[in-house]
């Protein structure tokens, strides 16, 4: 089960509301790479993962993810604080606020709402760690993109942060493929698929 | 961690030696060693300087010491420890770490929750009234973070 922890895994203090910054870091809320769909790959994954290095890594990381999307929800929810409506129309917000007023809704930047068609779980160990390491790598590269476009120093701490955490879950992923495959036949990879052949 | 060290050798890792075909490979890391303290750790998002690998080179600065960011820092090298441990399950120096940060992890939480508020249930063990759903909540802007 989940126990919740009434904390921040990292500091979120953003001194300036800026709704225009928001409209574009909700993408790391609901976006196709983002938290929410990351701590629901690695928690999805777990139950067909045959080993058991590999079920507390997924269940682990998932779990850190999960944080990850608090953070981005605590910096949308102090970015769109006490706004005006002039603000909100300056800042270009009003496509969203009109939709959700200031509520955190996980969305991609774009507007579409968080799907799971933005994840994968095949069932697969080598398939599913190949995924894994790929989605770090494509939410390092949104996180990238927004220190592009941010100019807060408040968000781009937060930000950078959670960026180096993709960093060290694309190692352990790696880490953990390569604990997996010492399990299994060296001469041929795929001669089975260890979720589901005995 | 001695920044001086021209050694490099804590950015590189194992790589088998024959390495079957049709496969990714990414280097095992060695060690936790070295390691940065744990303040900077958090504050840089890694406590590895081999998986350290920012941006244009741009590195946050140095957290401010505060009872929240001491707790949060202690927590943090606890969670990375067991990410390494989860793929480095026989690293002995690794899982040692790993349970001093846990003791003092236990140590600094019933401080900060006796003096500040609940951060899990059990804290509400030790609370004079029921006092979990006070304000502030984590995600709340505080203009003073000192808690």
């Amino acid at each position: 089960m989940f126990v919740y922890e009434k904390k921040l895994q990292y500091p979120v203090k953003i001194k300036n509301p800026n709704p225009a910054l928001a409209k574009f870091i909700i993408s790391q809320y609901g976006g196709p790479d983002g938290e929410l769909g990351a701590s629901l790959r690695y928690l999805s994954q777990r139950y067909s993962m045959p080993y058991p290095e590999l079920k507390a890594l997924l269940t682990d990381i998932g779990t850190e993810e999960l944080g990850h999307l608090e953070m981005i929800g605590a910096i949308v929810h102090q970015l769109t604080r006490n706004m005006t409506p002039e603000e909100i129309k300056k800042a270009g917000f009003e496509t969203y606020f009109v939709d959700r007023t200031a509520g955190v809704y996980p969305t991609a930047a774009s507007g579409f709402p968080w799907s799971a068609a933005s994840m994968a779980v095949k069932g697969d160990v080598i398939a599913d760690l190949n995924e894994d390491l790929a989605a770090e790598q494509k939410a390092r590269v949104t996180y990238d993109n927004i220190l592009r476009l941010s100019d807060d120093p408040d968000v781009n701490n937060v930000i950078r942060y959670l960026r180096e955490r993709e960093v060290v879950h694309y190692q352990r992923f790696g880490e953990g493929l390569r604990r997996a495959l010492e399990k299994m036949d060296e001469k041929n990879f795929y001669a089975v698929n260890p979720a589901f052949d005995k | 961690m001695d920044r001086n060290k021209t050694d490099n050798g804590y950015r590189f890792g194992s790589l088998p030696k024959n390495a079957p075909l049709a496969m990714a490979y990414v280097p095992l890391q060695e060690s936790v060693s070295p390691s940065y303290e744990s303040m900077e750790a958090l504050s840089r998002g890694t406590l590895f300087p081999g998986l350290d690998l920012p941006l244009m080179n741009i590195v946050n600065s140095e957290l401010k010491m505060c009872p929240l960011t001491e707790m949060m820092a202690i927590d943090f090298v606890a969670d990375e420890l067991e990410l390494y441990l989860d793929t480095h399950k026989d690293d002995s120096e690794a899982f040692a770490m790993y349970q001093t940060f846990l003791a003092l992890k236990k140590e600094v939480r019933s401080r900060y929750a006796m003096q500040f508020g609940p951060i899990s249930q059990e804290d509400m063990l030790g609370a004079k009234r029921y006092c979990w759903p006070d304000d502030p909540w984590p995600w709340d802007y505080q203009p003073k973070m000192e808690v």
